[in-house]
């Protein structure tokens, strides 16, 4: 486990280049800054939920296919609440964050005495029936014909119309909350998560309270994916039930196993890398003209990804250029690797 | 913890100082910025007339109340990424040279809406046709189509991509009613033109914004045929409606009411629907009950075909007219033979009719420019939308523009160049099909039983 906030320099560096990302394409001619730092944003949106649906299935070993359902939740309230009741939205973002948190800490309910299978079909009807609600609460929500004209997001009175001012606040939001998880992960509560996950029993039997760890879990997952909601709803500002489909949260489940599960960075290096990977496809001269490759890519990735790199692109990183420690690296592999 | 844990601090601190710096200022120097860059790409950028360009282009045109909302965010400060784009309306227009016209398009190629990808192959094939005739007023057409996979966070994505770096002129199809929604504002804020979005939805063309011109009948017009039809030709006495409980379906049931309304004659009942039900039953019982003589459907093909089967169970056989959305070839296998006499309205000729020779010239552009796709409405559909461009660009002279290619498409008076029968636009109306033929479903294929009939 590592120890330090940022386990490597070099992750500081990456934070900074992040930061300068839309001068510098703005500097570069011929690139479409826009369009660039719409995908950037929309990866780093994702990002986000990867990151609370890491939390949840790598770290607290509790599965969840509903997480668009929670990302819904997310851009309907903080879209509902910034257009029909006027809130201010630094006030609706954090807000559709908690509103998120708590249905997940309901759904964590049943997660108590479900398992496995059980409880990915919970979570999966979960995730269906969030656009049905939508559609049911249509004077509130626009039904089928969704919320259009979101007011854009704000800060303190300053418009976020340009993507480039919207990319500051996402990198801003993710940032402190990659701070965040890395700090639960290696606070007490993750150890705790980590200890449910690998095995019930013996956490139950070293005195950790499966019913109040595993709502943790659950609510914080939802929290993330709640801000990301909200992100995401001013982002396009336009939301409609179509957006949040279940392909979207397998798309998550796979962000993750992609970048690596119980690893914070292989959250966001997953959402970044299968977020980029259909624009690429879709520029490759002659592979663009298979209409569904990318699908195909897609599970191949996946599959490469489970037999190679078993702790994901990340861990595939970390252990290529970081070699250093070989006394230490068995002993964590097996832990990790869970 | 670690060895270093105040230094990050320190530099995460001066970090925070220096995004937030930046991000508060992003209004203005980001502004600069981007502007620098593609400026070499667009010749003569007048920089002065940058900001109040869009907004006495956008505004008069938005007349009616609850565009209010939209013009003064066209009003403002352009977005830094944005604003080399909105001075070219007037001037140099993007996506023209003097060999060259870049139009754009996006909908799903792959996935399980990827069937209507074909619509854009059949717009591709049909711009190749016009070049190899030598293109349009010595412009070649470049088309782009880009696959959304019909999910808006990707539409947004795609159209940003044509407009900022295909630089397209306009757009022609984009498919998908969410989709629409998604990305029309930023069309309309940049002055992209874009010519029969692919949507029933009334929604996208009404009310009416600069540069969005529908092509295809939409479900209001639709619905007020049918009830036009309904009752004077069918003699229809009472109505009850059968509808989908979503957009489409309450589009249609609101242009069903509104024409009833206009006649002095009470509403429709109505009997709805969840897109998730499958068992009709009750729905059929009660539409029974409601004693009326004509049932309008506004259904997709599945629930539709069974509300019908339903009904024929119970002995119901009232007049049946529905949408076109039923129209789908799995409908009259679902609907067992009740479906016999359904009336639907259909904007284009059949695609099968080769006695009509504009079909026959479809078809022979098919085998030439399209071999590997399907003859049919999706490809019928496209190959309109091409022919409806092509005119437009013509009239729109040698001077291509923007805005000359939305004053000639505002001429279109009764013009019958395209399948579609007739198309009329004008400055304050951009809806284009307002007409279409009835057909009757007869030994399971629709047959017309009009002409081409125009709403009243």
């Amino acid at each position: 486990m590592r120890q330090s906030l940022f386990p490597h320099p070099k992750s500081l560096l990456l934070v900074l280049a992040a930061a300068l990302l839309p001068p510098l394409l703005g500097v570069i001619p011929g690139i479409p800054v826009g369009y660039v730092l719409y995908l950037v944003c929309l990866a780093l949106i994702y990002a986000i939920v990867a990151l609370g649906l890491n939390l949840l299935i790598g770290y607290a070993g509790q599965f969840s296919l509903g997480h668009a359902g929670f990302l819904a939740i997310g851009a309907y309230a903080s879209a509902v609440l910034t257009q029909r009741f006027g809130w201010p939205f630094l006030l609706a973002l954090p807000m559709a964050g908690l509103l998120t948190a708590a249905v997940g800490f309901l759904l964590g309910l049943p997660a108590l005495r479900l398992s496995g299978p059980y409880l990915a079909l919970v979570t999966l009807g979960f995730g269906l029936s969030i656009p049905q609600l939508v559609l049911w609460r249509g004077e509130l929500t626009g039904g089928a014909g969704g919320l259009r004209d979101l007011p854009p997001a704000s800060v303190l009175g300053l418009e976020l119309r340009s993507e480039s001012a919207y990319y500051y606040l996402v990198f801003l939001v993710i940032v402190a909350l990659t701070l965040f998880a890395r700090n639960v992960v290696q606070s007490h509560t993750g150890r705790a998560f980590i200890a449910i996950r690998d095995s019930e029993i013996a956490a139950q039997a070293m005195g950790v309270n499966l019913t109040r760890y595993k709502t943790t879990a659950f609510a914080l997952s939802a929290f993330y994916a709640g801000v990301a909601g909200s992100l995401y709803a001013h982002l396009i500002r336009f939301i409609s039930p179509e957006s949040f489909t279940v392909i979207l949260s397998v798309e998550f489940l796979t962000m993750i196993v992609v970048g690596g599960l119980g690893s914070v960075s292989g959250s966001i290096v997953g959402a970044l890398f299968l977020t980029a990977l259909p624009e690429v496809f879709a520029r490759l001269p002659v592979l663009k003209d298979f209409k569904n490759l990318f699908i195909v890519v897609f599970g191949a990735v996946l599959i490469l990804t489970i037999l190679f790199f078993p702790r994901g692109l990340a861990g595939a990183w970390s252990t290529r250029t970081r070699p250093i420690p070989p006394p230490a690296e068995p002993a964590a592999r097996p832990q990790e690797a869970v | 913890m670690s060895r270093q844990p105040r230094v990050l601090w320190l530099v995460l601190a001066l970090l925070a100082v220096l995004v937030a710096v930046t991000a508060c200022g992003g209004g203005q120097p980001q502004a600069a910025a981007p502007s620098q860059a593609p400026a070499p790409t667009q010749a003569p950028a007048p920089k002065a007339t940058e900001a109040p360009k869009p907004a006495p282009t956008t505004a008069p045109t938005q007349a009616p109340a609850p565009k209010a909302t939209e013009a003064p965010k066209a009003t403002e400060a352009p977005k830094a990424t944005e604003a080399p784009k909105t001075t070219t309306s007037g001037a140099a227009s993007p996506g023209v040279t003097d060999s060259e016209i870049v139009i754009g398009s996006w909908g799903p190629q792959d996935g399980p809406a990827g069937a209507y990808g074909v619509i854009d192959r059949a717009i591709a094939a049909y711009f190749k046709k016009v070049n190899d005739e030598g293109g349009i007023n010595g412009r070649k057409v470049r088309f782009v189509y880009e696959n959304d996979s019909y999910a808006p966070a990707k539409t947004v994505a795609a159209v940003k991509k044509l407009v900022e770096e295909d630089k397209v002129f306009a757009l022609v199809g984009g498919l998908g009613t969410a989709n629409n929604l998604a990305v029309t504002e930023y069309l309309v804020q940049n002055n992209v033109p874009h010519l029969s979005p692919n949507t029933g939805s009334t929604s996208v063309v009404k009310p009416l914004k600069k540069g969005v011109f529908g092509l295809q009948l939409d479900y209001t017009t639709e619905a007020t045929l049918l009830t036009q039809y309904a009752l004077d030709t069918l003699k229809g006495q009472k109505i009850a409606v059968f509808y989908q409980n979503d957009q489409f379906g309450k589009e249609g049931l609101d242009g069903i009411n509104a024409e009833l309304k206009k006649r002095n004659l009470p509403e429709a009942t109505l009997v709805s629907y969840e897109p998730t039900d499958t068992n009709f039953s009750a729905q059929a019982l009660k539409l029974q009950t409601t004693g009326a003589d004509t049932v309008i459907i506004y259904a997709v093909p599945k629930p539709g075909a069974s509300i019908i089967a339903e009904m024929t169970k119970i002995g119901f056989k009232p007049k049946m007219l529905s949408s076109a959305v039923i129209n789908d070839p799995s409908l009259f296998q679902l609907a067992g033979p009740g479906a016999e006499g359904l009336i639907i309205a259909a904007w284009l000729p059949d695609y099968k009719d080769t006695s009509n020779p504009k079909i026959a010239e479809y078809q022979e552009f098919m085998k030439k420019y399209a071999a590997n796709e399907q003859i049919g409405s999706f490809s019928l559909v496209g190959y309109t939308q091409g022919q409806l461009a092509t005119e437009a660009l013509k009239r729109a002279g040698k001077d291509l523009t923007r805005d000359g290619l939305i004053k000639a498409l505002e001429s279109f008076q009764d013009w019958k160049g395209s399948v579609a029968p007739s198309l009329t636009y004008t400055a304050t109306d951009h809806q284009g099909v307002k007409a279409a033929y009835f057909q009757q479903a007869k030994n399971n294929v629709f047959v017309n039983i009009t002409d081409f009939i125009t709403m009243k």
